[in-house]
């Protein structure tokens, strides 16, 4: 009975560990999430009694501010407002991803430290803490100058080695001060939307990336291999596999199929690494994963469980079929890179402040995922320079500087009207000292090559040049 | 002069700390939405409740367990503060089930301690139990999909609180003393009895409690862990059978499975829940900061939730750490107890307590699917208040009855000794 009673003891011990560590864990991993749900009666009645802190990006601009009343100002130009909406958000919550709601409980002080607390034991109005976030108030400003009138689409910019996102820019632009102009705007057109972590677009060429990964880790010696390419090549009897250039690239090693975007090397790469393979690459990089992070939620990006034929294998090892990627997670993927194949936690916070104005970072950077093996990483870099010198990415070049890089023209499947294509780039400058990696999607903005990166190019060194 | 092994731990530290927490939050509370008296006089008397309990009761009777009576008593009164800043009135009320309970353990634990009278109370017991039951299956009223309250004009009486209760006695009882089939049928009858009409008043989470609470204590009286595997494989069997006959199962499964689902409605509770929760933090909103009154019925079955947002996540966990103590030293009594009878009892007293405890705090934390049971000793209700009051007083009657053993065994070793010295 002694030894019953043992059993049940441990029995109960065991069920409480694991109360209390579901207990902490949960909480730890959703509690923000759960806070800043619009469910959150506290937040709305915060909003009544708390005056909400100040909003600032990496250089110490203010965007947003509280006044007098409570109610909140825009500081800045209009032009970077709007660049800016989307990362700010609104207090009525209706890009429930923007700082305002995501960042709640700092602003409105439910985070506050006990000396905070304490000091406004007796305040009239309680004051909220001051975020400053790792944006660049002025390259977002540039990028949204920069991109391509009559287009949407989207750019994100992040520091590859610490995670620091420096630019989120997603177009249609919203304008923060008037939500209303925007209450109950349709999906359809997607404003409320930010399209650099939450828009899914097919991916195009830049997933060549992973195709290339894939290809490296599995098949030995595929470097040494070369391809020939005549412009079409049968896969099943309904499938040709083309390529855009239509006449072909004639006989190419692995390097140039990649500098020069060659569908059928890549295609050929696909059917003989198989969709197991390239589906565990895929997702080892992120694809089809749950990206909640603690400072932003960057929506996942899908490689199909199943494939119809080997046609569909094909094309998706070319970045068609029915991949979607996200802008946020291509740029940290090209990121994952130039870091020796790990991938960073993107942080959209830098530190915050408190109402007694004690400042503590909240920089945390930490891997997020290993991507690939570092000789890999390697490869892969020198491959995407030599797109960037010689292939088909020569206009994202900044003088004075290594880029690397990766060019798409994704295909838009559409059963009504002709599309152009979608419009990308991604990569990253790879020097030690500007770690910056980028991911620009032109929506319909016809060859990646052309329109993406050369907005890239732009975006880049001034990113660069704010740095010196 | 007693033998090192016979003394008592020191609880001292833990009795200042806990009737320090009481009387600040008291005091908190007395200045919250303008000044009140009443917390102001609890901030004084509850403390001196605790520390009177703790101090007299020991000396009374000193074998005791003091950090049982300790943390039993700390919970009550951490519910009462939650209680109070929800509800000033309930708070009272609860007030007086506190020292209603209080009589009720000591009652309870003289019950345990002396044993015979308990002896023949098994048959009355039983009887009760089940009429009430029946009873409540024709005039009770139905909460939450539960039909499991019969209102008794002045108060409202919930009948399978306190058959959890009968549970534990009988089956101690009958398993202690009793091997053979025949002479464990009539126990047997009346734990299925029990099971099958709470089964039928649709109360699920007290369905869990019984059943799991025999199956325990069936397994430490006859090591027979087949049968017991068998047992739980039928409950198993059962959960799926109900699952699909009760539609309000289902619900709470599915709400359980996603709540976000329907954020407005079904899933409103738990989502509520967790947004407390979570808006607390790590060290809390502060007492009367918060708002926990959004969340539904915060002050019975939600209470675990609205303390986190007040206090703190790092006072719930500690909660949860004062009842894993709790229970261990009840086990521990199992363990030392030389009569198997004394044995079932903490055994049956403590799964009891520990399964509610893990079904309630699991479920406002949306670990298991809600069960709307209350938190022991710290939610709202006089039924649920008396019954765990019970509990509390099966494990101080096994600790008087256990330090008592000890003692007169160590009595007579030193009597031999001092013979043999001679």
């Amino acid at each position: 009975m002694k030894r019953n009673a043992r059993a049940v003891l441990c029995a109960m011990l065991a069920l409480f560990a694991a109360l209390g560590g579901y207990f902490f864990y949960a909480v730890y991993n959703n509690g923000s999430r759960w806070f800043t749900t619009p469910y959150n009666t506290r937040l709305r009645q915060a909003r009544g009694s708390v005056i909400a802190g100040d909003i600032l990006d990496r250089n110490g601009t203010v965007l947003v501010t509280s006044a007098a009343d409570g109610s909140r100002e825009y500081p800045t130009s209009r032009e970077t407002r709007k660049a800016l909406s989307h990362v700010l958000g609104d207090v009525q919550g209706q890009v429930p991803t923007g700082a305002e709601s995501f960042l709640a409980a700092d602003l409105l002080g439910f985070n506050a430290s006990l000396s905070d607390r304490v000091s406004q034991l007796f305040a009239e109005k309680r004051r909220g803490s001051d975020v400053i976030l790792t944006i660049d108030a002025d390259l977002q400003t540039y990028i949204a100058q920069q991109f391509p009138e009559d287009h949407n689409g989207a750019v994100a910019v992040l520091n590859y080695k610490t995670g620091e996102v420096l630019a989120l820019y997603s177009k249609p632009e919203y304008d923060a001060k008037h939500p209303e102009n925007f209450a109950g705007a349709d999906d359809e057109s997607g404003v409320l939307l930010n399209r650099a972590t939450q828009g899914r677009y097919a991916p195009g060429s830049v997933f060549k990336i992973v195709t290339l990964a894939c290809a490296l880790e599995n098949i030995p010696g595929v470097q040494e291999r070369t391809f020939k390419c005549e412009g079409v090549y049968p896969v099943t009897e309904e499938m040709d596999l083309i390529d855009t250039e239509g006449e072909g690239h004639g006989e190419l090693t692995l390097e140039e199929a990649f500098a020069k975007s060659c569908n059928i090397a890549f295609g050929q790469l696909a059917l003989e690494l198989g969709e197991d393979k390239l589906r565990a690459t895929a997702e080892r990089m992120g694809f089809n994963g749950n990206f909640l992070f603690e400072d932003l939620i960057v929506y996942e990006s899908i490689f199909p469980q199943t494939m119809k034929d080997e046609g569909e294998l094909a094309w998706t090892g070319v970045g068609q079929g029915n991949l979607m990627a996200v802008p946020m997670h291509m740029a940290l993927i090209a990121g994952a890179v130039g870091n020796g194949g790990t991938m960073v936690e993107p942080q959209l916070v830098l530190a915050v402040r408190g109402a007694s104005g004690g400042e503590s970072s909240r920089l945390n950077p930490r891997a997020a995922l290993q991507c690939m093996r570092q000789d890999v990483a390697a490869t892969i870099e020198a491959y995407m320079i030599e797109t960037v010198e010689n292939g088909t990415g020569t206009r994202a070049a900044v003088e004075g500087h290594t880029i690397a890089g990766k060019t798409g023209t994704a295909q838009v499947n559409s059963s009504g009207g002709k599309y152009s294509p979608h419009a990308w780039f991604v990569g990253y400058c790879a020097e030690e000292d500007f770690p910056y990696a980028i991911a620009v999607v032109v929506e319909n903005g016809g060859s990646g090559g052309s329109t993406a990166a050369r907005l890239a190019g732009k975006v880049l060194s001034r990113a660069i040049k704010n740095a010196q | 002069m007693r033998s090192k092994d016979l003394k008592m731990p020191e609880t001292d530290w833990v009795l200042l700390a806990m009737a320090l927490f009481e009387a600040t939050g008291f005091l908190l509370l007395a200045f919250f939405r303008g000044f009140d008296i009443v917390p102001m006089i609890l901030a004084v008397s509850m403390p001196l409740l605790l520390a009177a309990q703790a101090l007299l009761l020991r000396r009374a009777y000193p074998h005791m367990d003091g950090y049982i009576l300790l943390i039993a008593n700390f919970l009550c009164g951490v519910g009462l503060i939650a209680l109070y800043r929800l509800d000033p009135d309930r708070a009272l009320k609860q007030l007086l089930f506190y020292g209603l309970g209080v009589l009720v353990m000591l009652a309870m634990t003289f019950l345990v301690a002396r044993g015979t009278l308990l002896r023949r109370l098994r048959l009355p017991v039983m009887l009760l139990s089940l009429g009430a039951l029946l009873l409540t299956l024709l005039i009770g009223e139905e909460n939450g999909g539960a039909k499991n309250w019969i209102d008794l004009k002045i108060i409202s009486v919930q009948p399978s609180e306190f058959v959890k209760v009968a549970l534990v006695l009988c089956l101690a009882l009958d398993l202690s003393e009793k091997r053979t089939v025949r002479q464990l049928l009539p126990v047997g009858l009346f734990a299925a009895g029990c099971v099958l009409l709470i089964v039928l008043q649709k109360d699920l989470g007290a369905v869990l409690i019984c059943f799991l609470t025999c199956l325990t204590v069936y397994y430490v009286a006859t090591s027979n862990w087949l049968l017991a595997l068998f047992g739980l494989a039928c409950a198993a069997a059962g959960s799926a059978v109900l699952y699909r006959l009760f539609d309000h199962v289902r619900t709470r499964v599915a709400i359980w499975q996603n709540p976000w689902d329907s954020p407005q409605g079904s899933g409103y509770q738990i989502i509520q829940s967790l947004i407390a929760i979570a808006s607390g933090g790590l060290t809390g909103l502060g007492l009367g900061l918060g708002s926990p009154d959004v969340v539904p019925v915060a002050e019975s079955d939600f209470i675990f939730s609205a303390i986190c947002e007040e206090f703190g996540i790092v006072v719930g966990l500690v909660l949860l750490l004062l009842y894993v103590i709790l229970f261990a030293r009840g086990l521990l009594l199992a363990m030392r107890a030389r009569s198997s009878f004394h044995a079932l009892l903490s055994v049956g007293a403590v799964t009891s307590l520990a399964l509610q405890t893990f079904m309630i705090v699991g479920g406002v934390i949306k670990m298991v699917p809600l069960t709307g049971v209350t938190l022991p000793f710290v939610s709202y209700g006089g039924s649920s208040m008396l019954s765990s009051m019970l509990m509390l007083g099966i494990l101080q009657g096994v600790s008087i009855a256990v330090g008592q053993q000890d003692e007169s065994e160590w009595r007579l070793a030193r009597a031999r000794e001092e013979a043999q010295e001679f």
